[in-house]
């Protein structure tokens, strides 16, 4: 498996587009969206754990496995008082 | 029997037996594998809950290396293995706590296949000539290959969000900052595994790289789940298989006095009608115990390739 030459070209060339794509939005702007972004990813990861089913368990940690940066950036939102998950269960119309 | 698996690529050459319980995949794949060991290095990796194998090698099998594994106890031993993890998320999963969650992990449907998914890609990856797969029920062994197209369609979702997120983090620190880093070691760790796992699902569906072999035996149910399986082969995974094999056939006149005659008769004609190789094998009078008896099948199998 060539895996590792063939992600760093895909990350190459998906660095390329970032500029071009981002130029005209406002910062503020994108804070919020990056915020949300950030609790759908999590959300989509950690769903399977609490029976909102976005992918299969063993998926979710497999890929947790890889993630403890962002699993840090979870717990300390939590930590603030922020309610992650309810957060994005209320963005996607659940309301909590 | 062998001759009937062209092509068979290297390395290694993943063979999946598959059949309803009690058609003979254990032996089938035993055989298979006895055959293949004369060849080259071959593990047998037996998924089949019912554990015959374990009556054959009770002296070991000489030449290839057996594993046997339980679906069940490999859940139970990943998650054991993550609960620290998992510990480390429950503040954020507030509701519940460890047990519920992995309990969730534990029973959740799929789990098995999932579990089999990755003792496909490990079959894979190992350093063995051929691999013989005696499989799980048909039902997960099914499940499974389709699930790595399911995967690679959810890693592609998430990455897609990741892909932004790690565009948007970027912009911000330019602005801010005016500099800014764009390594972002999650979204190399999904298209690492977007990578593997599309390369698995490349492998299943190569006839180099993977035989499947479909036992049956000439009864109503069996026949009935190999024209499944047969089918999801050809419509999901658009590949035929290598293989059908006709277990215990009777002989003519045996089957002739148990009245059975008539319908292995028919069964015989459906499975020619295939265009498929095939080999037909012959019932034994005593049932098989010990290697031998299946090294005896040799003289007892006739192989039509089409
Ligand atoms: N050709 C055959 N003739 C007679 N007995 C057979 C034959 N093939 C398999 N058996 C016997 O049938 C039983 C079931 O076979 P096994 O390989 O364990 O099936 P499976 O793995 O599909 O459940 C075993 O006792 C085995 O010895
Ligand atoms: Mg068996």
């Amino acid at each position: 498996m060539r895996i590792v030459s063939s992600i760093a070209r895909k990350i190459v060339a998906f660095l390329r587009s970032v500029e071009r794509a981002m130029r005209e939005e406002s910062v503020h702007a994108i804070e919020q969206e990056l915020k949300e972004l950030e609790s759908a990813f999590l959300l989509m990861i950690l769903g399977s754990f609490v029976g909102v089913r976005t992918m299969t368990p063993l998926l979710s940690l497999e890929l947790l496995e890889g993630l403890q940066e962002e699993v840090e950036l979870l717990r300390e939102r939590a930590f603030k008082g922020e309610d992650v998950i309810g957060e994005v269960a209320s963005a996607l119309g659940g309301g909590t | 029997m062998i001759e009937a698996l062209k092509p068979v690529g290297c390395c290694p050459h993943v063979l999946l037996v598959i059949g309803k319980g009690g058609v003979g995949k254990t032996t089938i794949s035993l055989y298979l594998a006895r055959q293949l060991s004369k060849r080259g290095k071959t593990l047998l990796l037996s998924l089949d809950p019912a554990r015959h194998l374990r009556k054959y090698l009770a002296d070991g099998a000489p030449g290839m290396e057996v594993s046997l594994i339980s679906l069940e106890k490999e859940i139970e031993e990943i998650v054991s293995r993550h609960a620290d993890l998992l510990r480390s998320l429950m503040p954020s999963l507030s509701a519940f706590n460890l047990d519920e969650v992995m309990d969730i992990v534990r029973y959740s449907p799929g789990a098995e296949e999932e579990v089999f998914l990755r003792k496909l890609l490990s079959a894979y990856r190992s350093k063995n000539e051929y691999v013989v797969i005696d499989t799980p029920p048909t039902g997960v062994t099914l499940r499974t290959l389709a699930l790595s197209k399911l995967y690679v369609a959810w890693l592609d979702r998430l990455i897609q969000v990741r892909e932004r997120i790690v565009a948007l983090r970027y912009t911000i620190a330019r602005t801010t900052r005016g500099e800014a880093t764009i390594r972002d070691k999650a979204l190399e760790r999904l298209y690492q595994m977007r990578e593997e796992y599309s390369w698995l699902e490349r492998n299943l569906t190569s006839a180099e790289s993977t035989s499947y072999v479909l036992v049956t035996i000439p009864e109503p149910l069996p026949m009935y789940e190999m024209e499944e399986s047969l089918r999801f082969l050809r419509e999901r995974m658009k590949l035929k298989p290598k293989l059908v094999v006709l277990n215990r056939v009777l002989p003519e006149d045996v089957a002739m006095r148990l009245g059975l005659l008539e319908a292995q008769r028919r069964y015989l004609k459906h499975i020619e009608a295939l265009e498929i190789n095939h080999a037909v094998v012959e019932h034994l009078e005593r049932p098989l115990e010990a290697l031998e008896d299946v090294d005896e099948l040799e003289r007892k199998i006739k192989v039509v390739v089409k």
